[in-house]
């Protein structure tokens, strides 16, 4: 009896540990281009089509970004924070304008942690970055 | 029924979308930090506890005023963000905040929608001064 109790007690102890380290796993650890990616038909995405930013933002007319290595840090190049479009205001009006009808905030759940990290013994948030997917 | 239901329709999805981004920490730090039958966290408790300067308990905007002396790094106390950043993001606290109170960047954080830059939330201090008055 004591020794089933004891079973009991660590398996709910392992349970509680993998709740903890799914809470704090980063699924976007690199940040735009986890997001933003293809999705196909059959796949565990909530919708299926093309997000990668190569081909979305040649949708909307951007330039092709064939320069473009690292996701977001060369994007910096033209999108500087003294530049006419700083990064920082067009993804943060991208994706937050109007919250409550945003698809961002609406369907995915997103907010300031899948873009940004925290070098917590630094005090200082990041950007996160990845290798371009297109 | 059914141009009720077409008036109605509207109006509850709005109310619904309204409720789901209804901000539970709209002032920030003073949101977060109250008394509780289980413990006091009001800054000027947790401040003291921390041998912190008197300063605090006279700041009547939260975090606003911290920044007498807390504007930057070159400041007397340092810059703020990065003092509150690592005690929040870091140790048993960080465990606290980000586990326990499902904290994040929202909780002191908001985003001007029509401006895209995110700005600090604050609020009145939530404790009575022991001595003196701010002038």
């Amino acid at each position: 009896m004591r020794n089933g109790i004891r079973t009991l007690c660590q398996i709910a102890a392992v349970g509680l540990l993998a709740i903890a380290a799914t809470a704090t796993a980063d699924d976007y650890p690199n940040g735009c281009v986890d997001c933003h990616k293809l999705a196909e038909a059959g796949s565990n995405s909530k919708f299926d089509g093309d997000f990668r930013l190569g081909p979305l933002l040649a949708q909307i007319g951007h330039r092709w970004l064939k320069k473009v290595k690292v996701v977001p840090e060369d994007c910096k190049r033209c999108h500087g924070p003294d530049e006419d479009l700083p990064l920082a205001t067009t993804i943060h009006l991208v994706h937050y304008a109007k919250p409550e009808a945003n698809v961002y905030t609406t369907e995915f759940g997103g907010k300031c942690s899948n873009c940004h990290a925290m070098d917590g013994p630094a005090g200082k948030a990041l950007i996160k970055n990845g290798p371009r997917n297109w | 029924m059914n141009t009720v239901a077409r008036v109605l329709a509207p109006i509850l999805l709005t109310l619904a979308g309204c409720a789901a981004f209804a901000d539970e920490y709209p002032e920030g730090c003073v949101s977060c930090h109250v008394a509780t039958e289980k413990q006091d966290m009001r800054l000027n408790v947790v401040l003291a506890e921390i041998d912190h300067s008197m300063a605090g308990q006279r700041t009547a905007v939260i975090p606003t005023g911290c920044t007498r002396c807390h504007a930057d790094a070159e400041s007397l106390g340092g810059a703020l963000s990065t003092l509150v950043h690592k005690a929040h993001y870091t140790g048993t606290v960080a465990e606290e905040f980000l586990g326990e109170f499902d904290g994040g960047c929202h909780s002191c954080h908001k985003m001007d929608d029509r401006t895209g830059k995110a700005g600090l939330k604050s609020g009145d201090r939530n404790w009575e001064l022991t001595f003196g008055r701010p002038k």
